[in-house]
């Protein structure tokens, strides 16, 4: 006997809930933090293995950060549960907007919305800045 | 010619999928506390959600769209070369035929965009364990992906065969995502396993592009794409460009919309079909990556002599 629709999407949506609260109660529920540029150069060369991170400023709550590498291209990355991704983008792909403590990374990929961050200083690091077009000091 | 209806089956055949999904249930339940406790395997509540939700959503674009499948099936099934009856040999053939059909299927959504638009949804997760089997598309049936398995309809097998084994290979399939089960000894010759298909999962550029099998890992080594898992290095899962998000609307949308957008971007129409029908990461310019670049550079790697200190 088939099994009703609406009971189909209900029992569905009971068994998410179900199996994400175990999931949760168990323990699976980690966030990956970016501790240090060291901690950021490890994660780039697992991706691109000759990356070379010259500067990077991070998140203060480590869930994001912003890199410049050796071949001029732009590094962003966000913390996704217990992984990081990340991007390697050419400057002029990225729009970088800083108000006060707090800093928004853009670019065009529907997979990886704006990166928000709040930064440990009010006053962004030169080359940041110049990704910001000036602003921020 | 058009021909009269399909042979009836001599059996009545049960929704195979909404019968495993108890023990699908039953078994996330045990390796999540398995993980838990031993450590092999991870997972992460969030990405769970995320594939769960996927499964959700596939689950209800099949209600919406199953039936434009079905009805393709017994459409293109009307000009069949012969009527295939319901007998042994005529399901084992419809068993090696469904899961070349998948094999084919598969192969070409990695290896053609259009496709792979569809299909990323089910690699975009960085974890690998029973919720990443149920992170499945949403757009199946508007990329037509159900055409691989229309040659199998006009031959001759009945749709419901067809249908029946698709059903089987999919409940198959669940078990094999897992980072629990080691490697199985000469099982592994014939079948699909959990390491077979952790390295179909893995980015590392060695394993790319490789063991497409849904049942039969035969497929794989007749055609050239098997890759045996290598204890030394252990698979990273996910995709090139990984996913920085768990919204369940943008996971299923985000190749499309960057389908689009470059389409939206080519300069002739030599761009607009190398964007749409190349292999991921084709571009005009060659600036972006596809495996067969990821590759070139891995192996071009491994072939440089180590520099003197």
């Amino acid at each position: 006997m088939a099994i009703p629709i609406p009971f189909q999407l209900g029992g569905s949506v009971a068994v998410i809930v179900l199996m994400v609260g175990m999931a949760a109660l168990l323990g699976f529920r980690t966030t990956a933090r970016i501790a240090d540029q060291e901690a950021l150069q490890r994660r780039a060369a697992e991706a691109e293995p000759d990356t070379r991170v010259v500067e990077s400023l991070i998140a203060a709550d480590g869930k994001g950060a912003l890199a410049r590498l050796g071949d001029g291209r732009i590094l962003l990355a966000r913390s996704m549960g217990d992984d990081v991704t990340l991007r390697f983008l050419k400057p002029d792909a990225v729009q970088v907007q800083i108000e006060g403590d707090r800093l928004k990374a853009t670019f065009g990929d529907i997979g990886f919305p704006a990166l928000h961050m709040r930064l440990k200083d009010k006053t962004p690091p030169a080359w940041v800045a110049q990704l910001a077009g000036g602003q921020g000091g | 010619m058009i021909r009269d209806a399909a042979p009836a089956p001599p059996f009545d055949i049960p929704d195979i999928v909404t019968l495993a999904i108890p023990a699908f249930v039953l078994l996330i339940l045990i390796e999540m506390i398995y993980i838990r406790v031993t450590g092999r395997g991870r997972y992460e509540a969030r990405d769970s959600a995320g594939s769960l939700l996927m499964g959700f959503g596939n689950q209800v674009m099949g209600l919406l769209l199953g039936g434009v499948v079905v009805a393709a099936y017994y459409f293109v099934y009307q000009f069949r070369l012969v009527t295939l009856p319901w007998t042994w040999w005529s399901l084992a053939l419809c068993f090696f035929g469904e899961d070349l059909a998948y094999y084919w299927f598969h192969r070409i959504a990695h290896e053609r965009r259009w496709f792979w638009a569809s299909h990323i949804i089910h690699h975009s997760s960085q974890h690998y364990n029973l919720t990443t089997a149920l992170r499945q598309t949403w757009s199946a049936v508007p990329s037509l992906s159900f055409a691989f398995w229309l040659p199998l309809l006009w031959i001759g097998f009945p749709p419901l065969m067809v249908l029946m084994f698709s059903s089987i290979s999919l409940v198959y399939q669940f078990w094999i995502h897992t980072e629990t089960v080691g490697r199985m000894g000469p099982f592994e010759w014939v079948m699909n396993t959990p390491s077979h298909h952790r390295v179909h999962h893995a980015t590392n550029p060695k394993y790319l592009d490789a063991n497409y099998a849904g049942v039969l890992i035969i497929w794989d080594r007749l055609f050239g794409t098997f890759v045996r898992e290598d204890e030394a290095e252990k698979p990273r899962y996910g995709v090139i460009s990984n996913l920085g998000t768990f919204n369940p609307f943008r996971v299923a949308t985000h190749e499309w919309i960057a389908i689009a957008r470059d389409v939206a971007s080519a300069k002739s129409l030599r761009e607009v079909l190398g964007y749409m029908f190349g292999p991921p990461g084709w571009s005009p310019d060659g600036s972006r990556k596809t495996s067969a670049s990821i590759k070139a550079a891995w192996a071009a790697r491994r072939a440089q002599p180590v520099a003197a200190e």
